[in-house]
């Protein structure tokens, strides 16, 4: 038998990985990727919420249903407009000769970038099944001829670390809402509006806008959307720019190595430093975690004095 | 079935890991164990035991004791003469129930009862006892009293320590008792009989025995309370502001903390 045994129920277990969810953040960008006639550049931040917990009789933890909050998704698409002239078109023509009011032939064409802010968004990490992995830490920083002592009073002391360690990470592809296809072919009109000259009229811009209904079509070409635009960026984030091997890996890296579940000092103060007297460490050797599905089971020896 | 069927965090240590434990407490921390006046503490050859101490305790200058005044000689007083000692716990051992690394002795009621821990222990002491010479010393009559003064001018002499070796004894000493939960989280022991081997007269032997179970009651509340944070090694769960943990009531633990199995256990109820 163990000389210390420690156990958490599922309900404590579940209060633990809270406070290591929540300390879990993910950053990257502004990174780039080039796919031929476009580019697509993304700026990304995020944190982890929700979440439920299952203890398995096979010694392992599942959490499913594991939202990811986009704190920040920036995504902006630039591609080359192939030139194109459209106008040069008369509204009230002149009866003796020629045209009384029309609009110029205005040629359009060259780099236009769509900007999309998806900030928000909500998407799920489907499924995390992980086990309990202890490791012995000691800081590289640590002096080899220091005492543990010596080490602890340098805030260098060797710890126990107890790591949700993953076997599988499964995040979903990021679930683009519907409305955004709407917003994305507004911004390309925009963004080709844009390429008109300043000094043209509204109602000219109006009437030129009207006629270039058929540049949708040709950036979705350019983009190779043959379907929903919102699969289409789903599809890019997650897997042409790689966002979801990205945050599988974060998640992994995070949970088994980065934040333990549980940490503590060895040799363990088991009484404190007072008036002068140094604090009183006990080795912890042995140190044993597992689950099954009633409960967390940490064991430890006390090592030998 | 599960450690937490009645709670949600247990604890749990068993008497070898806390002799363990206490082997580490007498290593680092000799002044816990070691007492004596400051004339028996400087010279090693005056101490009844020679201590066993980590490399730390010399390095850091740590005490192998926790120096005490010398006891005063009865009937002295100006100038008070005083007389060192030395007092130290040579070895400790528990026992939880079911007992079986202690053999009580037949006035603690053998066999250990259900709930209750056995600790045994080696006390070694001794009085300094001075030598004629020493006495030979001290001055006679008393000091700032002599009849031909015109004026009587009280003096007050500094006291003296007479020089000698502790006649040293060793007592073998049997303690039963039990754990209390602390409304602030602490594991308090509390003893509840004690017994000394071979002292007579019997009168003699209580007298010390009180003096004992005073002593050991004092230092277990004073300086080997343990913490509940300490027994569960610093769990995180002990320190989230976001929860509050009570013990666990009797029902569903009808003993919380429970002395059973050889081990000290503890159940833990969280509020969130």
């Amino acid at each position: 038998m163990s000389h210390i045994t420690i156990a958490a129920s599922e309900r404590a277990f579940e209060q633990i990985f809270t406070l290591v969810r929540d300390n879990f953040s993910f950053s990257k960008g502004p990174e780039t990727g080039s796919f031929g006639p476009f580019s697509a550049t993304y700026t990304v931040a995020g944190k982890l919420s929700g979440g439920t917990l299952d203890l398995h009789d096979d010694g392992t933890v599942e959490v499913k249903n594991l939202d990811i909050v986009w704190t920040q998704l920036k995504l902006k698409v630039c591609l080359d407009l192939p030139g194109c002239c459209v106008g040069g078109w008369c509204i009230i023509p002149d009866p003796w000769n020629g045209c009384l009011v029309g609009v110029p032939e205005i040629c359009i064409g060259g780099p236009i970038c769509i900007p999309l802010d998806l900030s928000g968004l909500v998407s799920e990490v489907n499924s995390i099944k992980a086990h309990l992995k202890p490791v012995y830490f000691i800081d590289p920083g640590r002096n080899p001829a220091w005492t543990d002592l010596e080490a602890e009073f340098n805030g260098k002391p060797n710890k126990w670390r107890i790591f949700l360690d993953p076997d599988l990470v499964s995040v979903d592809p990021i679930d683009v809402p519907a409305s955004i296809g709407n917003l994305f072919e507004n911004l390309v009109e925009n963004a080709v509006e844009d390429l008109l000259p300043s000094w043209l009229p509204g109602w000219a811009k109006d009437i030129i806008m009207a006629a270039l209904g058929f540049i949708i079509d040709i950036v979705k070409g350019i983009l190779g959307i043959v379907d929903k635009v919102e699969d289409w960026i789903s599809d890019l984030l997650g897997n042409r720019l790689d966002l979801l091997v990205f945050l599988e890996t974060a998640i992994a890296d995070y949970f088994a190595a980065q934040y333990p579940i549980y940490e503590f000092e060895d040799p363990y103060p088991i009484l404190p430093a007072s008036g002068g007297l140094f604090p009183v460490k006990i080795p912890i050797r042995d140190l044993k975690s597992t689950v099954n599905s009633k409960e967390m089971i940490v064991e430890a020896n006390v090592g030998g004095a | 079935m599960a450690f937490t069927d009645n709670c949600d965090l247990f604890a749990a240590v068993h008497e070898d890991g806390i002799n363990q434990v206490i082997q580490h407490i007498m290593r680092q921390r000799p002044s816990l164990f070691n007492y004596a006046s400051a004339d028996v503490t400087g010279n090693r050859e005056l101490w009844c035991h020679q201590i066993d101490v980590t490399k730390d305790v010399s390095k850091f200058a740590n005490p192998f004791f926790t120096v005490m005044p010398p006891f005063p000689v009865i009937g002295s007083d100006n100038p008070l003469v005083l007389t060192g000692f030395c007092a130290q716990l040579t070895k400790a051992l528990i026992d939880f129930h079911p007992g079986n690394i202690i053999n009580l002795p037949a006035e603690l009621n053998p066999p250990l009862k259900p709930q209750r821990f056995s600790l045994q222990f080696i006390v070694c002491g001794g009085l300094v006892c001075p030598s004629e010479r020493e006495l030979d010393q001290i001055p006679v009559g008393t000091i700032g009293s002599e009849p031909f003064l015109h004026e009587f001018v009280p003096l007050k002499p500094p006291p003296i320590i007479v020089r000698g070796r502790p006649i040293c004894f060793c007592l073998d000493v049997f303690v039963v008792g039990r754990f209390d939960l602390t409304p602030n989280g602490f594991l308090l022991g509390k003893v509840e009989g004690l017994e000394i081997v071979d002292i007579k007269p019997e009168r003699l032997e209580a007298n010390l025995e009180c003096y004992l179970l005073m002593s050991v009651n004092v230092v277990l509340r004073q300086k080997l309370a343990i913490a509940l944070e300490a027994l569960a090694l610093s769990f995180p769960l002990l320190n989230m502001g976001t929860i509050t943990l009570l013990p666990t009531p009797n029902p569903p633990v009808p003993n919380n903390p429970a002395i059973e199995e050889h081990q000290l256990k503890v159940f833990i109820t969280m509020k969130t």
